[in-house]
């Protein structure tokens, strides 16, 4: 007896069961509708943020004569992106803020974040087609498999096989194409949903690298379920009965795909806490007030830093005295506090980032026990909803924020004459102000950020296979002794 | 007969591998979880007072200026002392049991400063640094625990309650002796969950005992809803039991049940809530206040004017105060006047989506449960509304007392400044939190009572008729 015929007896116990067939139409069924929960929200999302970044940019332009650094302060916003792939996966999306303000001296934060007005029952948990695929999924995989072995040696037709003679090699490669038959007829079409959900109703906002972040998201589901398939098998292969296999992966599922993320996630803001908010805040007003001593700073002795300043304007325009400078010194130095503290926010932020990598690092540890938390890292980065990519555009948004004060700055430089504070630009000057239009960033920034989760999952699969294997080989051999 | 039943019921718990490291895992997560809420609630109740004590010491420097201002030992300048400059610090404190159901409450802001030169967009102090990564999935505190883990551990502790006994072939002689079937499922099960729920309450009145002072009321209606959740799903384990012959079809549909109360309804009712009842957008509202800053910026002379002309007995300032000032307030009041409807909009709405959620919480008593622990503990989405409400009406308050001096430029007196409102937060009373939860938590009680009725061997559904 070949493995494809023990394959094709599965095949066929797995149709006249019509359990594949029924799980196929409830998983669609579900992904359906998360899939449509999705595709609104980022359609509702993007149209709020062209509306928004539409408004800002008619009160930019209609703020009529306006001295520039005060406009600097009033400035303006910065709106996220909402990516294509967020439908699929909203990740962390929810849990980042959606704009930043570009205010003068300062980085702002970004605000804004939507999980504040989803209330309290969103604590439970997001639908989202990610998060049936990370925890339905496997359920799934576990309820078509549990029997693969025990319920063979239950019915005790794994000892008549075996009494033909076949090899435990040979069951096990039937049961494996068997497991990888009913898991390809159960993702297929939920692959494909995915895709014409994405590529036709999508409203979001474009990525350019859509089909190899999609390609992605299909690869590592396959490994993460290949994964589920071979422990059930192996675990199937180890249980006496029908029973102990269902009640030992039912409770596998539910340690590995509910409480391990979930305990992971508090583990990580335990072992390195969160920053506080207002600490926080602090630190970046001290940031903003190192220059200047305090602000405003009208009357106030210069800081050392202001003096050192002022000598190198002094030095550059060849003068004993601000006064007789080409152009006004209080303009430059708006220009130059800006450029003292833009290195300072750099390395604060980069502080937090690295605290978060701290954070995350401890969540890394434990995919060691759950590979729920590697695929759901992976997800949502393959989604462009993650932590890196609202990083990446936090610092997207701090660069426009220099290059719109920049401008500002510079007009009240070299236009303003001999008093900046009574200066107006003209109404047409706002509409040289660069619009911010940076899409989401390229899946390539971060690769190899993703690497170590990428590496878990393929280590988890092959242990699992290997585990399946030995667990099989285990059973065929314990059934032939007897 | 029962007693000999316990016994044996005991004897086999502590024979059973399984049902150690069950109870083991129970202990390990109900103590932890207390502990990281405990570490959670002492870290942000400190920031909370390091924040107040600054914005007090701000003030004091403030108000000594300002003495020195009124005895005359200190010559005046535009920038001291003036109305525009006064601040109050609103925080939103944790809950009683804050520490115990994390919940909303390490997303949603806790820091608002009360003065003249903020308005409602800005008055929230910034915040929103934490990692979206770890905010996303949420803490693993006591009300996660006993919504969503206590029953699943209650599930592997009983669902084989009966049906071990019918795999072994022992359920005749089992039933041989005097005991009902009834009867064994029912004691076993008060044995099993006994302990498990015994370690839990431990945690619980540990978690209690941590509280500040005052809480006892609050800790009492928690224990309450722990109760109440427990035993609806001691009794719904019961029913399943009893009605099904194999143990693994016991488990398959007390784990669909559980995924289904836990999971799929609470996610539907969240979906069906956001798209029947969708919040006006903050980026609508966004646009809206920045439109009217603008507005009250380009029209500032005017309004000025205007409102100098309806108080001429106003102008009588002492010193010019600087122009921005003048400006920063009144966009700040423009704002608040023009983004009113959209706030209006935004609280109807959510109060028209909490109404939807709480006809739609019946239909899992996790949502029941979830909602109940989190109102009594305080860290419910309501309660941070409502801070934020009040916190609205303390600054609108304040822009009312401080309008017209600093419209006219003039000094506050110390006197006056010792009559402002400030802010001080009122949270909801033990008698008002149980007026909220009672429903919910007879709902629970009076599925039980069905449960046990249908159980009833009488009773045609009986799953022992």
């Amino acid at each position: 007896m070949k493995a494809g015929v023990i394959a094709a007896k599965e095949a066929l116990v797995a149709r006249r069961g019509k359990r594949l067939w029924a799980l196929s139409l409830g998983v669609i069924a579900v992904m359906v509708a998360s899939m449509a929960i999705g595709l609104n929200r980022t359609a509702t999302f993007e149209t709020e943020r062209a509306a928004a970044a539409e408004s800002d940019k008619a009160v930019w332009l209609d703020q009529g004569f306006r001295n520039p650094h005060k406009a600097a302060h009033f400035s303006r916003y910065v709106f996220k992106p909402i990516p294509t792939l967020a439908s699929f996966d909203p990740g962390a999306i929810d849990f980042g803020g959606i704009a930043v303000w570009m205010e003068a001296h300062i980085q702002n934060p970004s605000r804004f974040r939507r999980a504040e007005s989803t209330g309290d029952l969103s604590r439970f948990v997001g639908l989202s087609p990610a998060w049936v695929l990370q925890v339905i999924m496997p359920l799934i995989v576990i309820l078509l498999l549990f029997g693969a072995y025990a319920g063979e040696r239950e019915d005790g037709t794994l000892r008549q096989v075996m009494s033909y003679g076949v090899s435990p090699g040979a069951v096990f490669k039937g049961k494996l194409r068997g497991a990888s038959s009913a898991l390809l007829k159960l993702l297929l079409p939920v692959f494909a949903l995915i895709a014409i959900a994405v590529f036709v109703f999508d409203r979001g906002y474009p990525q350019e690298d859509l089909p190899v972040r999609l390609a992605g998201i299909v690869g590592i589901y396959g490994i993460y379920l290949f994964a589920f398939a071979m422990l059930t098998i192996g675990v199937s292969a180890l249980s006496p009965s029908r029973r102990s296999a269902a009640v030992s992966l039912l409770a596998i599922w539910c340690l590995v795909t509910v409480l391990l993320p979930r305990f992971a996630n508090d583990a990580a803001v335990t072992a390195t806490p969160q920053p506080d908010s207002y600490q926080t805040w602090k630190d970046l007003e001290e940031i903003k007030a190192e220059y200047w001593g305090v602000i405003p700073a009208f009357g106030i002795p210069l800081t050392d830093i202001r003096k050192r300043e002022m000598a190198r304007f002094l030095e550059k325009f060849q003068v004993a005295n601000v006064e007789d400078a080409p152009v006004p010194w209080s303009a430059w130095e708006l220009q130059a506090s800006e450029e003292y503290s833009d290195p300072l926010y750099d390395a604060y932020y980069a502080g937090l980032n690295d605290l978060y990598g701290r954070q995350e690092d401890t969540r890394f540890w434990l995919t060691a026990l759950s590979p729920t938390i590697s695929v759901m890292a992976l997800s949502s980065g393959l989604s462009g909803s993650d932590r890196l990519h609202h990083y990446d555009f936090v610092k997207s948004a701090e660069e426009h924020r220099r290059v719109v004060i920049r401008q500002l700055n510079e007009d009240l430089l070299y236009n303003s004459g001999a008093d900046p504070m009574v200066y107006e630009s003209p109404t047409s000057f706002w509409g040289e102000v660069a619009d911010y239009e940076a899409g989401p960033p390229p899946l390539t920034n971060f690769t190899g950020s993703y690497l170590p989760y990428l590496l878990v999952m393929v280590l988890w699969a092959s242990g699992a296979f290997l585990f399946a294997r030995w667990a099989a080989f285990r059973a065929a051999n314990m059934e032939t002794a007897v | 007969m029962t007693s000999a039943l316990v016994k044996l019921e005991l004897l086999r718990l502590r024979r059973s591998r399984a049902a150690w490291a069950i109870l083991a895992f129970a202990l390990f997560a109900s103590f932890y979880s207390v502990w990281s809420g405990v570490s959670w609630r002492a870290s942000h109740s400190a920031s909370l007072v390091a924040y107040e004590a600054a914005i007090e010491a701000k003030m004091d420097v403030w108000l000594e200026t300002l003495v020195a201002i009124e005895s005359g030992e200190r010559f005046a300048t535009p920038f001291d002392a003036r109305p525009s400059q006064v601040e109050f610090a609103a925080t939103h404190p944790v809950g009683p049991l804050g520490h115990l159901a994390v919940g909303s409450a390490e997303l949603l802001p806790a820091r608002a400063n009360i003065g003249p030169l903020k308005n409602q967009n800005l008055m929230v102090e910034r915040y929103g640094f934490e990692n979206p990564t770890t905010l996303t999935l949420g803490r693993f505190d006591l009300a996660f625990l006993i919504v969503v883990v206590l029953p699943l551990l209650m599930i592997a502790l009983s669902f084989d309650v009966i049906a071990a006994d019918r795999s072994r072939g022992t359920i005749n002689l089992l039933l041989a002796s005097r005991a009902s079937k009834q009867r064994v499922i029912a004691t076993r099960l008060l044995v099993r969950n006994g302990i498990l729920g015994g370690i839990v309450a431990l945690a619980v009145v540990f978690g209690i005992a941590m509280a500040p002072e005052g809480a006892a009321a609050f800790g009492l209606l928690w224990s309450l809803v722990f109760l109440a959740y427990s035993l609806f799903w001691i009794g719904l384990i019961y029913l399943v039991v009893g009605r099904t012959s194999r143990s693994e079809t016991s488990a398959a549909v007390l784990v669909s049940l559980w995924a289904l109360f836990t999971f799929a309804a609470p996610a539907l009712a969240n979906s069906a809530g956001e798209a029947l009842y969708p919040l006006p957008s903050n980026l609508d509202y966004l646009s809206d206040a920045r439109v009217a800053q603008n507005d009250a910026w380009k029209r500032r002379p005017e309004l000025t004017a205007k409102y100098l002309s309806d108080h001429p007995e106003l102008v009588a300032n002492e010193m010019e105060a600087p122009e921005f000032a003048h400006a920063y307030f009144l966009a700040n009041v423009m704002e608040i006047e023009s983004t009113a409807p959209i706030v209006a909009a935004f609280e109807d709405s959510h109060a028209r989506r909490s109404a939807f959620v709480d006809k739609l919480q019946f239909t899992s008593p996790a949502i029941v449960a979830q909602r109940a622990l989190f109102r009594i503990a305080g860290s419910d989405f309501d309660r941070t509304l409502s801070f934020l409400t009040q916190a609205r009406a303390a600054l609108t308050n304040l822009n009312d007392e401080l309008r017209p001096v600093i419209l006219a430029s003039n000094r506050m007196s110390t006197e006056d400044f010792a009559g402002l409102s400030g802010f001080e937060f009122k949270s909801n009373s033990p008698a008002a939190v149980l007026g909220q939860i009672s429903i919910p938590v007879a709902f629970l009680v009076a599925c039980l009572c069905l449960f046990v009725a249908l159980g009833r061997p009488g009773n045609r559904y009986s799953p022992f008729a």
